[in-house]
């Protein structure tokens, strides 16, 4: 451990649900540099049965890549590093490959209580399988108490979230509630009883755990709405989230061994990819949002004006929620986004298939582009929700629209992946549809969650390989707000290169184009948005001057619209889809 | 999603790709066990008939919760006092579970129970009853040997046969002889080849079914249906049906694998044990058929026990263009490839029966043997 650093080398170790990846970082001229990272599937299933099995897989591709011994003859992990240069100092690692939490939520009213339980399980890989509300009975067909329980019974849920009440409210409405739960419980077998969460009304704790008494166990976190205007989720969501880790990241088979190895604890994935959009945010002072398409999970993290929300879709997703994905969204919804005709068959068996075999990729160009347009279903979904927390915010003027971001991070196989970059930058406009001026940045190694958990260990680790290795720049957008006639002039500009060179150009309303300015490169952009829209300086037709660096794309001026519409006809819809590709470079 | 972007190029990588079985003669163990808690019946060691009952437990019926305490008008905690009945007591339909007054006190008040059934919780001042519970039988579906006993749980069975994992499956479990109606693997299994001697079988197709072989087999009660792939419109279809249907390669048209047809084809007319049950993750099960035959079962090959792709390994292409495809890998480049999808992707070049040598992607094969 020279260079008066105390951790010279790690490896970090994401487990997903169908891949598994494994960094290298190491000091070179002491500074903390990606070398080489291995990937594989994931071993969570027989007949391995063992997460450690693909972890040791993804290490020895290291191994042979660098030719550096990380593994012994027993398979552990050589640490600390050796003098021969063979082992690494530690290890760090975080999964998805867990099933989700699932939960009944329980409570009085679905607008208010139940609506702040669903924001605290949020963050964390969760399900909620059904919901029993008090007011049911105003609002639709009441469940008997019968019918109560057998929801409990049926689900068999991994915990029962129970809520309601303000603080020194009425104890009667959440006693009933308990009752229930108690009731049900009673009947289980005692090794599938739920884990009961109690987050309402404090002064109904003692009458709470008197019902539930010897029927379940209790834990009692601060109420989600001391008041009516007040909701309080943050002792909720971690509990939800110690929750997670005992009942599901401690069941993966080989989690023991994985957690052995680890020289801090083991992290959901989305928690550690949401730590590094916070560092991102702090760091520099920006409104960031991170996306993750996943092959179970989509998850969103943002910072909107110093505000961390974090939301996980455990449901979606482009492997074993796939089918999910068509059902939810619609397949037509999905279609729209082709430039090709596909008969929907074809698309259903394409669908059908991937969910049986999650771990495939697309061989062909077709199955490549109906698997981005699924993700952008995914992605489309899980922001609606997510767009919802960020309603209120100072950079938030538009309702419906997104807020104004300084950076958007894209990540999951679908964008990492993607053959040209054009396609991957396309595919963030399309969905998250960034307003003013955004730079676009790619997870292109897939590295967010492992350098997110090797934060928690070694902080300059994890941002001077961020900084270095993490991101590739894709570029920058310029996304004007406002509508028109379609042709219409939307915004001016002039964009003039490190070179001399300079170049005017006229956009209209319609149109994405895209100015060459690529990595390493820099060019002074002046915009001048016309009367009718706004790029995010306040007020419509107010322009700016802003230097820019080149990235894999270059300059996007996307003046499509806001929200974005597509044609009415697949026809028109596919003409459309492939000018963007072409425009992108696609 | 895809593996080694640029981080490892020229360097060949150990790959260790997903599995599927089929195998002619292998050692087989399958847990059987109880949906809830029971009497298991077999002894360790007993020898069982894929048909004996191994265990049985008692099912739950319907709940009722009846609040007691407010129809005799009492404070929750004194119910105890009224009470005729406890926990575990069966009752009649309209019997009286709890009573006040009588004797002295002219009013008398009686709470009946709404069905015959059980009573399982007495809480809060209500009465929980399960309304008279079925009796479940857990057969042993394959023959074998009990090989380890788990007291009230279930049985783990060891069977010698041949064995062939499927990818999609619906229905439950059933046996019968197994009958060939397709004498290629491309072959579409037609409802006219379906005829009364397929009575009781479980009869095996080659690339696909439409709703009419479906419908005929379950009026010929076939015990089991093994194809290539379903249609996607036929899935809900399929899982209508009370019989297993398997399809071996997934959705759509696809032939079944020739090494899984000829297997299947070398075991026509013997007796074979069929699972439409499927889960796709998180404790994964693959719909399968067993075929228990005398002999020695051989030692797991190397597919068996998930090895690392090798030239020479043979291997199945799981995702089109050549979904359903075996053969055997050629080479392992050291160096990504672009395919038609435009992606840069390590894989392996494969020779294909039919269709020659083609690269495919490392996470589009899988070992099959």
């Amino acid at each position: 451990m020279a260079n008066g650093l105390q951790i010279e080398s790690i490896l970090a170790a994401d487990c997903g649900s169908t891949m598994t990846k494994v960094i290298l970082i190491d000091t070179i001229d002491s500074q903390y540099r990606f070398v080489a990272q291995g990937e594989t599937l994931s071993t969570i299933e027989p007949p391995r049965a063992d997460v450690l099995v693909g972890v040791r897989h993804a290490i020895g591709q290291i191994e042979e890549a660098t030719g550096r011994l990380l593994l012994d003859e027993q398979g552990q992990l050589i640490t600390p590093e050796q003098a021969s240069g063979n082992g690494v100092d530690a290890f760090v690692a975080t999964t998805s490959a867990a099933a989700p939490l699932r939960l009944i939520l329980a409570g009085l009213t679905r607008e208010v209580s139940i609506e702040s339980a669903h924001r605290a399980i949020s963050s964390t890989y969760a399900l909620v399988e059904d919901t029993i509300s008090l007011e049911e009975g105003a609002q639709r067909e009441r469940r008997s108490a019968e019918a109560r329980i057998r929801i409990l019974q049926r689900h068999q849920p991994d915990a029962v979230f129970i809520v309601g009440g303000t603080d020194g409210g009425a104890t009667a409405p959440v006693a009933d509630i308990a009752e229930v739960v108690a009731l049900a419980c009673s009947i289980m077998d005692g090794a599938t009883r739920p884990q009961i969460v109690f987050a309402g009304n404090k002064e109904a704790r003692p009458l709470v755990a008197e019902i539930l008494g010897g029927k379940g166990e209790l834990r009692a976190v601060d109420n989600v709405r001391p008041a009516l205007d007040v909701e309080n989720i943050a002792a909720a969501q971690e509990e939800m989230d110690t929750l997670y880790r005992e009942r599901k990241m401690a069941r993966i088979p080989g989690f023991g061994g994985l957690s052995a190895w680890s020289s801090v604890t083991v992290l959901p994935a989305a928690r550690a990819f949401g730590y590094l959009i916070q560092y991102l945010a702090r760091q520099y002072g920006l409104n960031v949002v991170g996306v993750d398409i996943g092959g179970s999970t989509v998850t969103v993290a943002g910072v909107i004006d110093g505000h961390f929300t974090s939301l996980s879709r455990s449901d979606l997703g482009l492997s074993h929620n796939v089918a999910r994905v068509s059902t939810e969204a619609g397949l037509e919804n999905i279609l729209s986004w082709l430039p090709f005709d596909m008969e929907v068959t074809e698309a259903r068996n394409i669908i059908a298939n991937k969910q049986l075999r999650p771990m495939t990729v697309p061989q062909t160009h077709r199955e490549l582009l109906l698997e981005q347009a699924i993700a952008r279903e995914a992605l489309r979904l899980t922001l609606a929700e997510a767009q919802q927390r960020w309603v209120g915010r100072p950079s938030a003027p538009y309702s419906g629209l997104s807020p104004f971001l300084d950076l958007i991070v894209g990540g999951g196989g679908v964008l990492a992946h993607a053959p040209h970059y054009g396609q991957a930058a396309l595919f963030l406009l399309d969905v998250v549809q960034p307003i003013g001026v955004s730079s676009l940045a790619l997870n292109v190694n897939s590295m967010a969650a492992a350098l997110g958990v090797t934060a928690t260990l070694e902080p300059l680790a994890a941002a001077q390989v961020m900084e270095r290795d993490g991101f590739l720049s894709l570029g920058t957008v310029v996304a004007p707000v406002g509508t028109g006639r379609e042709g219409e002039i939307a915004l001016k500009l002039k964009i003039t290169y490190d070179d001399g060179r300079a170049l005017d150009m006229e956009v209209p309303y319609g149109s994405l184009e895209v100015l060459p300015l690529t990595t390493g490169r820099k060019a002074t952009l002046e915009l001048r948005p016309t009367r009718k829209f706004d790029i995010g300086l306040g007020a419509k037709g107010k322009g700016a001057t802003t230097e820019l660096e080149g990235g894999a794309v270059g300059v996007i001026i996307d003046a499509r619209g806001r929200p974005l519409s597509l044609p009415a006809t697949r026809g028109e819809q596919q003409a459309k889809m492939q000018e963007w590709l072409w425009g992108m470079g696609s | 999603m895809a593996l080694g972007y640029g981080f490892l190029n020229g360097v060949q990588i150990m790959y260790y790709p997903s599995v599927t079985q089929a195998t002619p003669l292998t050692v087989i163990k399958r847990e059987r066990l109880l949906p809830v808690r029971g009497e298991v019946l077999a002894s360790m060691g007993a020898r069982v008939e894929s048909i004996d009952t191994v265990a049985r437990a008692s099912l739950g019926g319907e709940l009722h919760v009846v609040d007691v305490a407010r129809t005799l008008s009492v404070k929750n905690e004194d119910l105890d006092k009224y009470l005729l009945k406890a926990v575990g007591d069966t009752v009649e339909e309209e019997e009286a579970i709890a009573a006040k007054g009588g004797g002295l006190i002219p009013l008398r008040r009686v709470c009946r129970s709404p069905v015959a059934g059980r009573i399982v919780v007495i809480s809060s001042g209500r009465v929980v009853l399960e309304s008279r519970a079925e009796t479940f039988e857990l057969h042993a579906h394959l023959r074998g040997t009990v090989v380890s006993v788990m007291p009230s749980l279930g049985v783990v069975i060891e069977a010698v046969g041949a064995l062939v994992q499927g990818v999609w499956g619906a229905g439950g479990e059933a046996q019968g002889v197994l009958k060939m109606l397709a004498e290629d693997p491309r072959e579409k299994l037609v409802a006219d080849a379906l005829d009364v001697g397929c009575h009781g079988s479980i009869i095996v197709g080659g690339s696909s079914v439409d709703e009419e072989v479906l419908e005929r087999a379950q009026q010929m009660q076939v015990r089991g249906i093994v194809v290539g792939s379903i249609g996607v419109d036929l899935e809900e279809r399929a899982s209508d049906l009370p019989l297993p249907v398997i399809a071996t390669e997934g959705i759509g048209q696809v032939p079944m694998a020739s090494v899984i047809f000829e297997l299947l084809r070398s075991n026509a007319g013997r007796e074979a044990s069929i699972s439409g049950v499927t889960r796709l993750r998180w404790g994964t099960v693959r719909p399968e058929i067993i075929i228990p035959l005398h002999g020695r079962g051989a030692k797991p090959s190397p597919q068996q026990l998930g090895g690392a792709l090798e030239v020479g390994t043979q291997v199945r292409v799981i995702r089109q263009p050549y979904l359903g495809s075996v053969g055997q890998v050629v080479s392992l480049p050291s160096q990504p490839r672009v395919v038609d999808s435009g992606a840069r992707l390590r894989g392996a070049e494969v020779e294909l029966e039919k269709k020659g040598r083609v690269f495919v992607p490392y996470v589009n094969l899988e070992l099959i043997g």
